[in-house]
């Protein structure tokens, strides 16, 4: 029962948790690249809800200074993840140019394959 | 007026502008490359000032746009920072002005600058951060632009090995950004030094936590820094570069992470703390089979660069080995072989990339007698083969010499004996490279040497191999200072 | 400083330049790049000559530069023993010199073995003038580093195989240096050579410390089993740089191991910690196994070579005896056995030079047509032997005295059948070139019957000495050897 509660009083981060093994497992098992980068952004979006649900405070009301509110969540996580978001999405760019051209100098997204072609191809 | 207390944020500021800036001129190569080597010298001149000024006065603080901790983001310059970027700003311009006066690599050459500029703001502000979340966000700047200065090449093979390396990058980043959002969890804070203050209360309360935390830098840090088992990006990555991009990833890009890890230790976990966790044996093993597997690897390369590539790998486990031993001796030797091998490595790579670039040559078996059409290229690289072996009169051998007695310091016999087998293994990779240019038969009559503009950085990295070799007075203090930041 | 007092360090300094000097010119003109190469040895010679009066007072000259690689720092010293080898190391040198002018005109790439054998010469004076451990290591990696160009010269598949094999293992004997030094510098907390020693006490990193000596020193000197390197080495380089290599460089090797035995940890420290008995077999394996297997070998460089290490073993038996006159005779020998070495590698050069043939069964006869080059290899091996009065029977005499103070018959013993071996080996070449038939009508043409004088001074002037260095016992080469045995005896306490 303890445990069911503990559970519960932290669903965020155990979510947060799955998510991001989920991704972090699907990028370094899968072989499609536009699967990995999905993953990718899984696993980072996994990590800002973990930050998010950091700043959280119960009954805490949005971080804008307004007469008559004392308890605010935590601002702090949401500027970085601002940040974060940020950063993952130019990863996410970077990433899908690469792939572009890679589709165009080895004509598959399978990263076996890939592999295999260089493999070949290399002296 | 101009103060030498903006400097710290100078620098990164001058490097992102001039980042920009570059392409837009892209139609007159003149002005970008004037620009490109300007900033690079503008950066020298303001690291030799932080590091005189931090001499002189002790540990700056910088609080960026004035708002001070724990809200505001610090820039915490004291020795470690400021020899590293002595060490970055110097290489890096060495670097510059080779890629200004080699032949081109790239398509796109602005573009290219601009990108590597991009990556030298973001080491610089790796290596002043003071402030956890803000040392994130350079290294992803950083990871960005150093997979993108592979790419730019636009060969099957480099495309390839870029994107290896931007994904498994991007697992580190999340890595270290989980570290990051479990550490803030404990302690409330990002400012490193809030934190440490925080966890010496709260670490007794959420050991596992912490251990989680530490966990994930570890890999985050260690896939960036190539760190064995998780270096496999490496030798495709570092091969497939374009020269210049070689010279600076192996030479600073993958050193600035290890002083990541290092500042972390000192400045966020405290040495107390690192202390009691098992982390230091786990860095000790995890060294000792970098150093072995990266050489065992480079003996069986053939091709030129790839050697290289693991050569780093070895050299960085050097490092780790240092820093975990945790005698001053040893760290002192951690901390030269941060700047020795980035002379070494980057005399290397850019000499093998002339070699490269007059001949066509990529593999070991293809230089026999090569030395003869181009004595100046190959003296350098001899020079810098005799320093990576760790032969007396050689800087090399400096950082092996305190390495060793900080082992032996440290009563770890064992580690000393690591570091000369290892030695022999370098020896073993490097010298065939060597005896086959030097005396195999000539069968290349049109190969010559390159402009004096591009031999000029050849000579003064290989001035720098013999004067660090034999009078490293001159640096001796700063390192000293650094190494007691870690072993108080 | 007067130049005078700077004596040691220009006896290296001055070869390393010209290293560099030769480098520059003998692309323009060749007579200028041999006169450089004649004269860098004798320079060292007569600068280090110059510091003879001051060391026979008693004095040990030392030049300190702490300011160079600290914490370590270098330094230079001349003292006895430090004279006596150093003197024999230029002089003869110097005479290999003028030998090569003359040799090497037959010879290829000219241009790299005139720099990098002046190169080897700085480092081989480096290392006797060394003050330290550390100086003698800088300087003896650069020895042995520049030897390699010597002893792949050829450029043939053997000699680049022969040359791989002596690579490797003088990487491995530098890495067992470099650890035995910073061992004793852990424990010391200095590396410089001081009278009896600095070592307290054979503790286990003491232990290894010394090992680490032995095999980085033991290889270099081509001790059993350490040598495998030089039987291979010796011969396929240039007759001239084997004389060099056999005559000279190994003996770099028995100078450091005296040096850390007398001068780093201290006779009573060796005999304490039962090293001594380690030194004692080896040299015992080491003089059977080099004399043994030396009566095998057709080609004569290749016997003269494993004669080398037999000869090694010699001056090992000297200094793990750990007695005043058996130091005597070992360091006696290091310059006996330089001269007596550099006379037979320079002759059998001659002869190779003259006639193409290596093999001792192809030499018959040629006593007749090159008499005086094969009377001075004569001269050279009845010394080797030891037949009394020459230099080769004084260092045995020493050895054997030595022995005896120690109280083992069995060395005694020993170094007589070792000379019966040598004997085996040396007399059937002399009466197969003095005294046997000729093979077939004339080999060598009358015309072209002796040697040109470049080649054959040099020869002649060794095989003097080789004869007359005894019979002047005023020559002070042995009271020289007496007094440097002396002062590593001393322990100031």
């Amino acid at each position: 029962m303890a445990l069911l509660e503990r559970l519960y009083t932290n669903i965020y981060y155990l979510v947060a948790v799955v998510l991001f093994v989920i991704g972090f497992h699907t990028m370094l098992t899968h072989k499609n690249l536009i699967k990995k980068l999905m993953a990718l952004n899984i696993m980072d979006t996994a990590i800002f809800l973990f930050f998010v649900a950091i700043g959280y405070r119960q009954g805490g009301q949005a971080p804008i200074l307004v007469p008559g509110v004392e308890k605010f969540v935590n601002p702090i996580p949401s500027a970085l993840i601002l940040t974060g978001i940020v950063i993952s999405v130019s990863f996410t760019a970077f990433a899908l140019a690469l792939v572009v051209l890679l589709y165009k100098h080895y004509g598959t997204l399978d990263s076996d394959e890939i592999i295999a072609i260089r493999g070949k191809k290399h002296v | 007026m101009f103060s030498i207390s903006h400097a710290p944020i100078l620098m990164v500021v001058t490097l992102l502008m001039t980042a920009f800036v570059v392409p837009l001129v892209r139609k007159n190569m003149r002005l970008a490359k004037g620009l490109f080597l300007g900033a690079g010298l503008i950066v020298v001149a303001l690291a030799v000032l932080i590091t005189l000024e931090v001499l002189q006065s002790g540990t700056m603080i910088y609080a960026v746009g004035e708002w001070s901790a724990p809200h505001g983001i610090e820039l915490v310059v004291d020795a470690f920072a400021a020899y590293a970027s002595l060490v970055v700003s110097v290489i890096s311009f060495i670097i510059y002005w080779f890629i200004v006066f080699a032949p081109r690599e790239v398509n796109y050459e602005a573009g290219y600058y601009a990108l590597i500029l991009l990556l030298s703001a973001a080491m610089h502000g790796i290596v002043m951060a003071g402030d956890i979340f803000n040392l994130f966000v350079f290294v992803e700047i950083s990871s960005l632009a150093a997979v993108a200065i592979i790419a730019v090449k636009g060969t099957k093979e480099s495309i390839e090995a870029s994107f290896r390396y931007l994904m498994l990058s991007a697992l580190g980043s999340g890595g270290l950004l989980f570290s990051i959002a479990l550490l803030f969890m404990i302690t409330g804070h990002l400012n490193m030094g809030y934190m440490r203050v925080a966890l010496a209360t709260t670490a007794g309360q959420y050991p596992l936590n912490l251990l989680t935390a530490l966990a994930f830098m570890v890999i985050g840090l260690g896939v960036k820094s190539a760190l064995f088992p998780l270096h496999i990006w490496l030798p495709d990555a570092h091969a497939n570069a374009p020269t210049g991009s070689s010279a600076l990833l192996s030479g600073l890009v993958v050193k600035v992470y290890v002083i990541a890890f290092m500042r972390i230790a000192y400045m966020l976990l405290g040495m107390d703390l690192f202390y009691i966790l098992p982390l230091r044996q786990i860095l000790l093993v995890l060294a000792a089979l970098a150093i072995i597997a990266g050489s065992v690897f480079a003996i069986v390369q053939d091709n030129i660069k790839r050697l290289l590539a693991f050569s780093t790998v070895a050299q960085v486990g050097y490092i780790f080995l240092g820093f975990s031993l945790l005698t001053a001796r040893a760290v002192e030797g951690a901390i030269w072989h941060i700047l020795i091998h980035a002379i070494m490595k980057t005399l290397l790579f850019l000499a093998v990339g002339v070699v490269i670039q007059q001949s066509g040559y990529k593999k070991i078996s293809q230089v026999h007698g090569l030395a003869r059409r181009m004595p100046l290229t190959f003296a350098c690289i001899t020079l810098g083969a005799l320093s990576m072996v760790g032969i007396p009169g050689t800087a090399g051998f400096i950082s092996k010499l305190y390495l060793a007695l900080g082992a032996l310091d440290a009563g770890l016999v064992i580690f000393a004996v690591l570091i000369l087998i290892s030695s022999l293994l370098s020896a073993i990779y490097y010298f065939p490279l060597i005896i086959t240019a030097y005396f195999g038969h000539d069968a290349s009559p049109d190969v010559k040497e390159p402009s004096l503009a591009v031999r000029l950085p050849l000579v003064i990295l290989s001035l720098a191999i013999l004067f660090y070799g034999l009078m490293p007075s001159m640096l001796l203090p700063l390192v000293r200072q650094t190494a007691l930041l870690i072993t108080r | 400083m007067s130049l005078f007092l700077q004596s040691p360090v220009l006896a290296v300094i001055i070869p390393l330049l010209f290293f560099v000097v030769i480098y520059m010119v003998e692309r323009r003109s060749w007579r200028l790049r041999n006169a450089l190469a004649v004269l860098a040895p004798l320079a060292s010679f007569v600068f280090l000559a110059s510091n003879y009066s001051r060391v026979l007072a008693g004095e040990r000259v030392l030049i300190e530069f702490p300011a160079i690689l600290p914490p370590l720092g270098m330094s230079f010293s001349v003292d006895y023993l430090s004279l006596l080898v150093g003197l024999v190391v230029s002089g003869v040198w110097f005479l290999v010199a003028v030998y090569s002018t003359e040799y090497m005109v037959k010879e290829h790439a000219k241009n790299r073995y005139y720099p990098f054998s002046t190169l080897t010469l700085a480092g081989t004076m480096g290392v006797v003038l060394s003050g330290d451990l550390f100086t003698l290591f800088l300087f003896f990696e650069l020895m042995s580093l520049s030897a390699y160009v010597l002893v792949v010269h050829e450029e043939t598949a053997e000699a680049m195989r022969a040359g791989y094999k002596y690579l490797v293992l003088t990487i491995i004997g530098g890495l067992a240096l470099f650890f035995a030094i910073i061992a004793v510098f852990e424990i010391a907390g200095t590396v410089s050579f001081a009278s009896g020693g600095f070592i307290a006490e054979a503790s286990g990193l003491a232990v290894l410390a010394f090992y680490g000596f032995l095999i980085g020193f033991g290889i270099k000197a081509g001790i059993v089993p350490l040598h495998v390197w030089l039987p291979e080495a010796h011969p396929v380089a240039p007759s001239p740089a084997s004389a060099l290599l056999s005559g000279i460089m190994l003996k770099t090797g028995v100078y450091g191991l005296i040096r850390v035995v007398f001068n780093v940890f201290g006779h009573e420290v060796v005999r304490a910690g039962g090293l001594d008995t380690v030194l004692l077999g080896l040299a015992a394996v080491t003089i059977f196994l080099g004399s043994a297997v030396a009566i095998a070998q057709d080609d004569i460089k290749r016997r003269l070579a494993y004669s080398s290490v037999g000869q090694m073993g010699y001056i090992l038996l000297g200094i793990g005896l750990l007695q005043e006159r058996a130091l005597i005779g070992a360091i006696f020998h290091i310059f006996a056995h330089a001269i007596m070495k550099a006379t037979l590698f320079l002759s059998a050069g001659a002869i190779i030079y003259k006639t193409g043939k290596r093999r001792v069964s192809e030499w018959r006869g040629l006593g007749r047509e090159m008499t005086v080059t094969m009377v001075s290899f004569t001269v050279a091996a009845l010394s080797m032997i030891g037949i009394p009065p020459l230099v080769g029977f004084v260092s045995k005499w020493e050895l054997a005295l030595g022995s005896l103070d120690a109280g083992s018959w069995g060395f005694v013993i020993l170094l007589l059948l070792s000379s019966l071996m040598n004997f085996i080996y040396y007399f059937p070449v002399i009466q197969n070139t003095l005294f046997g038939e000729q093979h077939a009508a004339k080999e060598v043409s009358p015309k072209t019957r002796e040697l040109p004088l470049a080649m054959l001074a040099p020869i002649v002037f060794m095989a003097l000495v080789i004869v007359f260095v005894d019979l002047f016992p005023q020559s002070g080469v042995l009271d020289l050897a007496k007094r440097a045995a002396q002062a590593l005896f001393l322990v100031v306490k």
